[in-house]
Parts: structure tokens; sequence; C-alpha cells
């Protein structure tokens, strides 16, 4: 059974994340520290590359927590396997992700390289950004981000906590008990999540252009975000596929195999990406008003336009044929490979989604990479942490490798 | 038969199982005895039988991606065609190639054209609006659709010799085998 295999064969797992874990620190502390360099030197373009890493790493945080209350909610078996990782990184909003935005804050009240809207002076001149100011001024900014950081991480935390009762329950009806009563506490945090998300989205990543607005916004990055999130989770996984824990799922036989179900929804997400990325370029293009077609004018000139032929090729085309085909869902090695192609080209569109904010040419600085990895190497450390401290995969689940029949 | 002196043709002789695994184990060996026209019938899917049958890849799947990509292109074509070559329209001063508005009508030209592949593929490949079949010849096989499995070698197959797949048949412990008229 399921339930007792578990505990004992997790060590390999356990011995592979263990030596993972000082890699990312390591990395994560040079990054830091060459980016802390450059706060010294030139620390606008610094702060800019910070905002630009803190975005993608809140992101895929908030990617996490999104699946997680997703898998909660639905109990699908097909998240079973990936769920820890999922409620690992939702649990680093706070405190990890929280203090990273203090930098941000302080820039905000302070040093104003970020956001256009905290000069004075730009402000003063501009009716527009006047009228947003209810909306976007510092005050509002901070409590915002406040409100933000609690909630996600009240539903983190209650999700982490729940499970982590239903792992030590023992008894398979109290557990299943709980994970019904979690599954009500979880549909309600979809409603409220995707709301402060789309706010959250809104303040750090829209008001950096502050005279431009999109509806669409918030959509194609929950499901850019969300596709990052399921990508690492299976990256993870499926490079552990051959760890005596992982092989039984992985290689799990039978129509309803579990990286059928990956490979599908690694599929859904992408044309779901790709559908509303689109919407949002063809009504801006039929409007034709130059406060939305700033956006793209910005992004499709000055060298921009190259990465924006890149994107649609890698995060579109490439996984819709790569996982369309039923090849790839049989074969982990090949869904491996597409899961990092995703993974690689998540990076370079948020990199496309915020770098031209500052930017009017293609350039990229060595902050930006910096930031990027200082960050991202303290939160696979704190990720993977995260993981260590519970079973790998959720005990007292009978369905977890239960057969098709 | 209306003719009572000759003797009709043989179609094929067909052996009942009473399980979906006595069936697969049927169905693997017809396939590793080198038999190629053979087919089985069953009441519902069984997991696993074509592969057991030795069935090459499905049709269908690549008949629908072949016939979408077709229609994918054969709209966007159409558009491109119509908005450039055959009737240049300024619209708001856009470019003749405005591929954004296009890409809904190559989409529904998609799906509308793999929706084709998809039931005409599924027609054609399964034989379907067949009103005649010989295999219901045999009484036994009304319970085809209820309780009882089949599996019927062919006189088509290039092995088949009714001496030898009746007593190949015998060899797979059915509980009955009969010859199917044509």
């Amino acid at each position: 059974m399921a339930t007792t295999t578990t505990a004992l064969s997790e060590q390999e797992v356990r011995a592979r994340i263990q030596r993972g874990r000082p890699l990312a620190l390591g990395l994560g502390a040079l990054g830091l520290a060459v980016w802390a360099s450059g706060l010294a030197t030139n620390p606008k373009l610094a702060l800019q590359g910070y905002h630009m890493a803190f975005f993608y790493w809140m992101g895929l945080s908030l990617g996490c927590l999104g699946f997680a209350l997703l898998l909660h909610t639905v109990r699908g078996r097909w998240g079973l396997p990936l769920i820890r990782i999922f409620e690992s990184g939702a649990l680093l909003i706070a405190p990890l992700m929280a203090v990273a935005f203090l930098p941000i804050l302080y820039d905000v009240f302070v040093t104003h390289s970020i956001f256009e809207w905290t000069h004075k002076e730009v402000v003063a001149a501009d009716p527009v950004l006047q009228a947003k100011r209810p909306w976007l001024n510092e005050t509002r900014f901070a409590i915002g981000a406040l409100v933000y950081f609690a909630v996600f991480a009240f539903f983190a935390y209650r999700l982490w906590n729940g499970s982590k009762q239903e792992d030590e329950a023992g008894d398979p009806i109290k557990a299943e008990f709980l994970s019904r009563q979690r599954s009500g506490h979880a549909a309600f945090g979809i409603v409220v999540f995707m709301l402060l998300f789309t706010l959250a989205m809104v303040d750090w990543g829209q008001s950096l252009m502050p005279h431009w607005f999109s509806t669409m916004y918030a959509v194609i990055m929950i499901a850019g975000f969300g596709l990052n999130a399921l990508a690492l989770a299976l990256y993870m996984v499926l490079s552990w596929r051959d760890l005596p824990l992982y092989k039984p799922i992985v290689y799990h036989e039978g129509y309803e195999g579990y990286r059928r179900d990956w490979g599908n929804f690694m599929f859904t997400l992408c044309v779901f990406w790709s559908y509303v990325s689109l919407s949002q370029l063809l009504i801006t293009y039929s409007g034709n008003l130059y406060e939305f077609t700033q956006f793209y004018l910005r992004r499709n000139t000055g060298g921009w336009e190259y990465i924006a032929y890149i994107i649609p090729v890698f995060h579109f085309f490439v996984p819709f044929f790569w996982f369309l085909a039923p090849r790839t869902k049989w074969i982990p090695k090949q869904l491996l490979v597409g899961v990092m192609i995703v993974l690689a080209i998540r990076v370079v569109e948020i990199f496309w989604q915020i770098k031209p904010m500052w930017s009017e040419t293609l350039s990229i600085s060595l902050y930006d990479v910096a930031a990027f990895v200082g960050l991202g190497g303290i939160w696979l450390y704190m990720m993977l942490g995260n993981l260590l401290k519970r079973p790998l995969v959720p005990k007292n689940e009978p369905r977890l490798l239960e057969t098709a029949h | 038969m209306a003719h009572g002196t000759t003797e009709p043709k043989l179609y094929g002789l067909m052996a009942e199982f009473e399980t979906p695994d006595q069936l697969l184990e049927a169905a693997r060996r017809t396939r590793d005895a080198g038999y190629k026209k053979f087919d089985c019938y069953t009441p519902f899917p069984i997991h696993g039988l074509t592969a057991a049958m030795g069935v090459k890849e499905a049709k269908v799947p690549w008949t629908v991606f072949t016939m979408g990509l077709l229609g994918a292109i054969g709209a966007f074509s159409l558009q491109v065609w119509t908005s450039m070559v055959d009737y240049p329209l300024n619209v708001a001063g856009r470019d003749l190639l405005s591929w954004p508005y296009f890409i809904p009508i190559t989409f529904e030209g998609m799906v509308l054209a793999a929706a084709f592949g998809a039931f005409f593929g599924t027609h054609i490949y399964n034989r379907m609006l067949t009103y005649y079949h010989p295999v219901f010849n045999v009484p036994q096989f009304a319970r085809a659709s209820t309780d009882r499995f089949f599996v019927c070698i062919e006189s088509k197959d290039p092995k088949f010799n009714r001496d030898e797949a009746y007593r190949f048949l015998q060899s797979l412990n059915p509980i009955s085998i009969s010859e199917v008229p044509e």
C-alpha cells in the first residue's frame, strides 16, 4: 500500500534535495552579492532588475498557491504527487516574499526608480495620472500590498496546516473528513485569491506603465504563472523519476496514468495563455487607441520585436505540438523536455513583459540577472526546505497508487 | 439459403469466450500465430485489446491532425488571398496583412476541418454504414452485445486453412467454435 511504502522509500529523494539546497543557497548568495554591488554603483538599474526578479518569483509563488487551492478544491488524483511542491512554494509568500518586497516599498517611498507614478513632478504635469491618484498613490500601494500578503499567506498556511493534520491523522476516515473540509475552504480561497491577484498584478505589473491598462493582464499572468508552477513541479518530479518514491508514480501504467494528465494540463495551460494573450493583442489592434497600443509599440520596436517573435514560437507553437502528441505523454523523458522548454520561455516572457516598461531598446543588465538568480536561489533553497519538513507525497491517501481498474 | 445445393462461402471461423481476460489471451495468441485478418467482438471496450491484437497506431488521430492543419492553413490563406489579392481594402490604414484579425477564423477553420476529419475518419476506418455483416449469421453472436466475447479469423487471411484454424481455435479453449457463412 502507498501509505506504508512512501515513508520507507523517500530517503533517496531527500538525499537529492539535501544535495541541491546548498547549491541553490550559494547561487542565491552570489547573485544577491553581485546585485548589492550594483545597488552601490547604479541603484536605479539594480532596483528595476530587482523588481523584475520579485515579479517573477512572487508570480511563481502565487502560481503555486493557485494550484494548491485548485487541487485541494477538486481533490484530483493527478495532483497528489505534486501537491506538496505547490504547498511548499505557496508558503514562501510569507515571510520570504514579504521581506523581499521591502526594497520595492522603500523605492516607492524614497528613491522612485521603479514606478513612474511615484514621481511628484511627473504626476503634477499629467492630468491622467492625477485622476488615477486615488489608486496609484504610495499609501494605498503599501496598504494594498499588506492586504495581499496577509490574505495570500493566510490561505497558504491554512492549506499547509490542514494537509499536515491529514498526514498525521492516521485514521483514514478522519483524513477523508479533513480533506473534504479543506476542499470547502479552498473553494472560497480561489475566489478571494483571483480577486486579490488581479489587484496585485495591477499594482506590481500594470502600473509600471501607468497610462496603459488591460483587463486581460491578470488573466494572462495567472495562466502563465500557473503554467510556470506546474512546469516547476513536473520538472522536479520527472527529474526524480528513477528514484524509488516517484518511479511507480511517474511510470504508472494504464490509460489513467499520471503523465497523461500532466501533459494534458501543460497543453491546456499553454493554449489558455496563448488564447488570452492573443485576445489582448487582437482587442488592442482593433481599438487602435494610443493608451492601449503603447504597450505593444514599446514591445515591437527597438529590438524587443525579436523577443516578441520568439515567445509565440516557444510559448505556443512548440508546446502545442509537443504536448499534443500522445508519445510525449507516454515517455517521461520527452515530457521533461517539454517542461524545460516551457520553464525557459517563461523567464523570457516575463523579461519581455516587464523590462520594456523602463527601456525602449532591447537591453539586459548584469543586475537583472543577478537579482533573478539571487532571489531565485533563496526561493528554491527555502522551497526545498519546506518540502523536507513533510512527507513528500500525501500520506493516508489510498488513491495515490490505485490502479485504473 | 435460397439455393440449397451450393455450399455458402466461408467468411471465417469464430470462437466464443466467457471473460475479457480469455479474449485478451486469445487475441494475443492469434496474433502470435501469424494471423492478420481477424477481429475481436466485445460488449464493451476492453483495455489493452488493440495492443494484444497487434493493431498499429490508430489512424483517426492522424486524420484529425492533418485535417486540422489543412483547415488552419486553408482558412488563413483564404483570408490572405481575399484581403491582399482579390479585394484589397484599406481598413483604417492598417496593413493588408492584418494577421491578428485572421486568427479567430483560422482557428474556426481548423476546428471545422478537424471535426470533419473525426466524423468521416471514424466512419470510413470503422467501415460504418455496413448494412450486412456475416458474423450475424451465427446465432451465438447475439450475445456479443451482452456478455460474450468473440474472436473471428477470416478466410481472407493468407494463412487461413479451415482445419488448421479450427485446431488453433480449439487450443484456445473457447466455449464454442462456429463456422461463419458469407
